[in-house]
């Protein structure tokens, strides 16, 4: 940068070579392999060199699998989750930074105290949660004796139960409140002058008219940012899906591709459409990335995630 | 108005995280029937089970080991890569955009990629077993699927430590670089004496991300590489979790190490919200 050094140059240009290779290395691996027939894998091994089979092998797996509707899958829950984050995390943040209320510190510890409970370590009780969604208000009702109140006085028996597994709700929705999204807003509002919120009040608009044509179009680059990351992670979920779901159906294509994988009968995995399979799985989120990395780098550094 | 406004994200907050966590916790001092009515208190008992099994400690040996190893070598790597790239060379908007690709493979695919990558007969490492027969097969030796897990978990982090690293490096004033460099100190020496020591709290937040990461998104990496095998070798705690839980039908055993987890994901996330409170300027 600041003096040329041709030894330092070569060294540093060698590292960034090898660091090109440990990055899309596998994924040119994949592409190889993906692309010739499990014949030459067994004989010769890995190929390192595409071969002339890609359309065939991607076509025999969309035989095999119904990889079209899983794609669907996964587009519908990530677009599902990517709307509903931005949506409760802007409108959650508006509600904390313009309003003065008792409830502030309420909402606020509220959220953060989601940070501690990531899903790996609720999954069974949450599972249980998405099996009948008002578990919890039927076991509140009962443990106060209040549906026995009920019963008595309306004559009738509260027995709510909504069945939330293998629906597109069940695969989005727990997904979708975010700690980490509703503070990045906060703090983007935050940096929003004072000004702006009272000449709206000045011109006579509400809140609720300040929110949609002032802080919304000034959060594009947010929610950009945000929606970006939220997508491709959403994307690449595996265990809310695995659980949630036990239809072939409402598979996502990580899922699916999971799957692939032959039961631990001794069978030998067809490999190449194995490998064809994962580009299924990770070629979506790549293009996202390639078309918004600007987006992309701010969510990454923003969200921490 | 306010809370109207935060109804919703609260109600689902409820339900999913807190109602679940409750949940967990009840079951974790309840001796539970899998999926039935039915349940007696029991007291510290389930821990004291837990507690008292070999398999409490592999796993938590297991778990230590896969995140120490995975997390300091993305750091290492991610820390080489900021580095050169961030020495203004011909071409580094090409090596830095490529460096983010990994970022769109999931845990899962990927396990299903080295699955293959592993293979003792066909992957890269049949070169090695043809020189030396049954050097390389992590499909029976634990400390190989152990290695080759932390290899892979390292991969998935790397893009995200980069862009943190690379951010962090351009916050360093040009200035102190440039009297650095009259006073004689090479870009070595500057990376060392200079940048380093200005961007170690960014890593530092880097690790504590990476280490919540290993703790919870290494799973789908996990289940279809190893199944924690062979041998329970990677039998880390949040696939013991699940594997007791759903497998094994052992809902309060599986609930009292959910909770065991929790206590060390609030440790870890009190020390990243110090970082954020201190850092990105949030407020508590």
């Amino acid at each position: 940068m600041i003096e040329r050094r041709p030894l330092l140059t070569a060294f540093a240009y060698a590292i960034l070579i090898l660091g090109l290779i440990f990055a899309i290395g596998p994924l040119y691996l994949v592409l190889c392999s993906a692309s010739v027939s499990n014949q030459q894998l067994l004989s010769n091994g890995i190929a390192l060199l595409p071969g002339p089979q890609l359309i065939d092998n991607l076509q025999a797996v969309a035989r095999r699998t119904d990889i079209g509707r899983q794609l669907f899958n996964s587009l519908m829950v990530s677009s599902l989750v990517v709307i509903g984050k931005l949506a409760l995390s802007s409108i959650t943040a508006f509600a904390v930074v313009y309003f003065r209320s008792p409830f502030r510190p309420l909402i606020f510890w509220t959220l953060f105290a989601t940070l501690l409970l990531p899903l790996e370590v609720r999954i069974i009780p949450t599972y249980a949660v998405a099996s009948d969604l008002f578990e919890p208000l039927k076991t509140i009702l009962q443990s106060t004796g209040l549906d026995t109140l009920i019963a008595s006085v309306a004559g009738i028996r509260i027995e709510p139960s909504l069945n939330l597994l293998n629906t597109y709700s069940g695969l989005s929705l727990p997904l979708i409140a975010s700690a980490t999204g509703t503070f990045l807003f906060r703090q983007f509002y935050q940096t929003i002058p004072p000004e702006l919120s009272e000449a709206a009040l000045m011109d006579g608009a509400g809140p609720i008219r300040f929110f949609i044509d002032i802080l919304l179009p000034l959060s594009k680059t947010n929610f950009a940012a945000l929606g970006t990351i939220v997508f491709i992670s959403t994307w690449k979920d595996y265990m809310w899906p695995l659980v949630v779901t036990s239809q072939e159906n409402m598979r996502t294509v990580v899922l699916g591709m999971a799957t692939f994988l032959p039961t631990e009968s001794g069978q030998w995995p067809e490999w190449n459409l194995l490998m064809a399979a994962a580009l299924f799985a990770f070629i979506p989120p790549m293009i996202v990335i390639a078309l918004m990395q600007r987006w992309f780098v701010k969510g990454l550094i923003g969200v921490g995630k | 108005m306010p809370l109207a406004l935060a109804a919703p994200q609260l109600l689902i907050v409820f339900l999913f995280f807190f109602w679940p966590a409750w949940k967990a916790i009840w079951w974790s001092f309840h001796l539970v029937r899998p999926f039935g009515n039915g349940s007696v208190f029991v007291g510290a008992e389930n821990y004291l089970r837990i507690l008292g099994d070999e398999s409490f400690y592999s796993s938590l040996q297991a778990t230590v080991i896969f995140t120490a190893g995975s997390v300091l070598l993305a750091i290492f790597i991610a820390l080489l890569l900021a580095g050169c790239v961030q020495l203004n060379l011909r071409g580094r908007k090409i090596f830095r955009h490529f460096f983010i690709w990994p970022y769109a493979v999931a845990g899962a695919a990927l396990g299903v990629m080295l699955k293959f990558f592993i293979n003792p007969v066909l992957g890269p490492m049949a070169v090695v077993n043809s020189l030396w027969p049954g050097l390389w097969d992590p499909h029976l030796n634990g400390s190989e699927a152990m290695l080759a897990l932390i290899f892979a978990f390292a991969w998935t982090q790397v893009p995200f430590n980069f862009v943190v690293f690379v951010a962090a490096l351009q916050t360093v004033p040009d200035d102190y670089l440039a009297a650095a460099a009259i006073d004689g100190a090479g870009p070595v020496r500057r990376f060392f004496d200079i940048q380093l020591p200005l961007i170690a709290p960014f890593a530092f937040f880097a690790a504590v991300i990476n280490v919540i990461e290993a703790f919870t998104h290494s799973f789908g990496l996990v289940d279809t590489l190893t199944q924690g095998g062979p041998g329970g070798a990677t039998n880390i705690l949040v696939y013991k979790i699940f594997s007791d839980g759903f497998v094994g039908l052992d809902l309060s055993g599986s609930s009292a190490l959910s909770v065991i987890m929790m206590l060390c994901i609030v440790v870890l996330t009190a020390l990243q919200f110090h970082f954020f409170s201190d850092r990105m300027g949030y407020e508590r």
